[in-house]
């Protein structure tokens, strides 16, 4: 029987899985083992560790975009047109959601600061569960000095090495009773400090009717707010000007303070890809083209919040107030599939070309390797493989811009690796580098994974009545 | 609130990749080790272990455009990619060693393809005993749903799970024991009705 039980449990699909397994459950792993691990995984996801930990702080500090993704997650509807129809859930700085039974309340008020001679703390959003608060904020240090910033960098980089890094000292007192975090993460290394945190709160003090207050010991900030349910939208239109493309809707939401607009947009996601961008990356857009806010006067450029690291959802933009018939025009969207390939290509002697024209099929593209030639490293005895490139596209819509290459071994297991890409004017990848390792002096096996495309279709949005 | 948490993952996984798979081992690493471990441990170096887990979180981030949290928790999915790479590295390395293990491992690991092999209506049988198994189980109560999804799940022995539950350990022999009747009561009949299928 015991034989039996054990062969059935270990055939459960994930569903059955999820109807089996405790949520209480915790499991532990040693921090050694944890740490071989992850440089395990960087290493096949060709991520390095430190840039890794880099990145843990600009992600929190991006909580924005961090939740915009969300939307496209929670929308659980065959189409947009289908989508449409539906009721819609918006929670500024969060996303659009759909019938979602997890977030109970947000924020009543729309501006949550407070300011003292050392900071100012922002609160960008607050979602409540069922018996748990959920809150990100922002902190702008005003004697910050920009001189240090590299140094502070180096800093945070080594305590998150060590993980030494202390966790903020945020309470929330609720009728009068302290509630400490049950978790947080801040990221910051600059100017501004991002900080998400959670704290477990009994069902019956969370509701519409009891005042909250955050406070922020490190700084000696705090604010007071109230609840309320997530507002309901019988459609996108409601929420902000909205424009579909692709199966992608794409909302504006837009503010103005002063002679600065900020449109933060929000997504209806019912693609096969996942979005990656709505700008150009790498300051390199396909044929020039980028985000722009059409006015009376022309075109604006916009600029990106401070602490984010390339795409994000927000964008800034200087407007006059003399200028009317603003729209926002985002020429394309890059997205990422998620099919997968793997090639075996054979490395020739150094110094010589191999051409090759090796078709790698995607369902809406083609990438052709046309020829491989081993170069000399200084810094390695194997060399590496300079693998020249070709993008075909079989959907007039859709351009091939990238795809992740990483190793595969020879038991089949797919290795991270690192490369050097060479983009053209228009940021489509023309060829890698890729680093050799021992025992690929004849062979050199890739999954070509991940297909990234410009995805073709231009979005207007009207910004009215502001 | 862990369906929050599971969306903020996915979502960090999308847009910032790296952090995303820190917060996902950060998250989930202890389970996934405890499932690889306890199908490897007798056969398998810690190394191997080690390996295994960092393959299923490579493949799980590899696969992230795909997950559908309206179909399955992150936590499933990762759990489910365990099972299956330990099983696949359980018998590579059956092959590779002429080690003489114990009949109770044995019997857990059934050739690959027994259940591609299986007719339509025989899956939609499996189906039905896997879940008619998962409510049997929830519904012998706690603290004997938790006994039994640590030790048939996970693999955790008895004394691993007294330690964890602060029971004694003859206590989770006897629990076991007696859950074990009532699933034979319960399920038996199927299991047994799909081995004679499945053979």
């Amino acid at each position: 029987m015991e034989e039996k039980l054990i062969y059935e449990l270990d055939r459960l699909d994930t569903h059955q899985t999820d109807s089996l397994l405790n949520e209480k459950l915790a499991f532990e792993l040693d921090r050694k083992a944890l740490k071989r691990i992850k440089s395990s995984v960087y290493k096949k996801a060709g991520l390095s560790r430190a840039r890794s930990l880099l990145k843990k702080a600009a992600a929190v500090v991006a909580a924005a975009i961090v939740l915009l993704a969300v939307s496209t997650a929670l929308v659980g509807v065959e189409n947009v047109a289908e989508a449409f129809s539906r009721l819609f859930g918006f929670i500024p700085g969060y996303g659009i959601v759909e019938n979602n039974q997890d977030i109970k309340f947000i924020a009543r008020e729309s501006k949550l600061r407070a300011e003292n001679n050392q900071a100012i703390m922002t609160v960008r959003t607050v979602l409540a569960g069922k018996n748990s608060l959920s809150i990100s904020f922002e902190v702008e240090k005003k004697a910050f000095d920009e001189s240090k910033a590299l140094e502070e960098k180096k800093e945070l980089e080594e305590l998150l090495k060590r993980d030494a890094l202390k966790k903020p000292d945020i309470r929330l007192f609720i009728k009068g009773k302290e509630y400490r975090s049950s978790s947080s993460s801040t990221g910051g290394g600059g100017k501004l400090e991002n900080t998400h945190i959670y704290f477990e709160i009994p069902e019956e003090l969370i509701n519409d009717k009891i005042s909250y207050t955050l406070v922020n010991n490190q700084f000696g900030l705090s604010l007071d707010f109230t609840l309320q349910p997530c507002a309901s939208y019988g459609s996108l239109q409601e929420i902000g000007p909205t424009d579909v493309k692709n199966n992608i809707s794409i909302t504006a939401v837009p503010k103005k303070d002063g002679n600065r607009l900020e449109v933060e947009l929000y997504t209806v996601n019912k693609s096969k890809f996942n979005i990656y961008s709505y700008a150009k990356e790498d300051d390199k857009g396909y044929k020039g083209m980028d985000i722009s806010l059409m006015t009376s006067s022309g075109r604006h450029g916009y600029k990106t919040p401070e602490g984010y690291m390339g795409a994000n959802n927000r964008f800034y933009f200087d407007v006059n107030p003399e200028e009317a018939k603003l729209v926002l025009n985002i020429p394309y969207l890059i997205v990422e599939g998620a099919e997968s390939s793997v090639v075996s290509l054979t490395v020739p002697e150094e110094g010589k070309i191999l051409k090759l024209n090796k078709e790698v099929a995607f369902e809406d593209s083609t990438m052709i390797i046309t020829q491989v030639e081993k170069v000399a490293r200084p810094e390695n005895e194997y060399g590496a493989l300079r693998i020249s490139l070709a993008c075909k596209n079989s959907n007039p819509g859709m351009v091939l811009k990238n795809t992740a290459f990483n190793r595969v071994d020879t038991f089949g297991i797919t290795k991270g690796g690192g490369y050097l890409s060479v983009p053209d004017e228009n940021g489509i990848i023309k060829a890698i580098e890729y680093e050799l390792e021992q025992g690929e002096n004849d062979k050199l096996r890739l999954n070509i994974s991940r297909p990234q495309y410009y995805l073709l279709g231009e979005y207007n949005l009207e910004i009215d009545g502001i | 609130m862990v369906f929050l948490l599971e969306e903020k993952i996915l979502a960090l996984l999308m847009k910032k990749p790296e952090a995303g798979l820190e917060k996902l081992m950060n998250t989930y690493a202890g389970l996934i080790y405890t499932i690889v471990c306890n199908k490897l441990s007798a056969i398998c170096p810690k190394e191997d272990i080690e390996e295994c887990v960092s393959s299923v979180f490579f493949e799980a981030f590899e696969k992230r455009a795909g997950i559908d949290l309206s179909k399955g928790t992150i936590k499933s999915f990762l759990a489910t990619i365990a099972k299956r790479r330990a099983i696949d590295m359980f018998r590579k390395s059956m092959k590779e060693h002429t080690t003489v293990l114990p009949l109770h491992i044995l019997g857990e690991i059934t050739p690959e393809g027994a259940e591609g092999g299986t007719q339509p209506q025989g899956q939609c049988d499996r189906l039905d005993t896997r879940n008619l198994l998962i409510s049997s189980i929830k519904a012998l109560g706690e603290p004997d749903t938790e006994i039994f999804i640590r030790k048939y799940y996970f693999g955790q022995s008895t004394k691993v799970i007294a330690g964890l539950m602060n029971f004694k350990e003859n206590t989770i022999d006897k629990r076991v024991s007696r859950g074990l009747r009532k699933l034979r009561t319960i399920v038996g009949a199927d299991i047994d009705f799909q081995e004679r299928m499945d053979s």
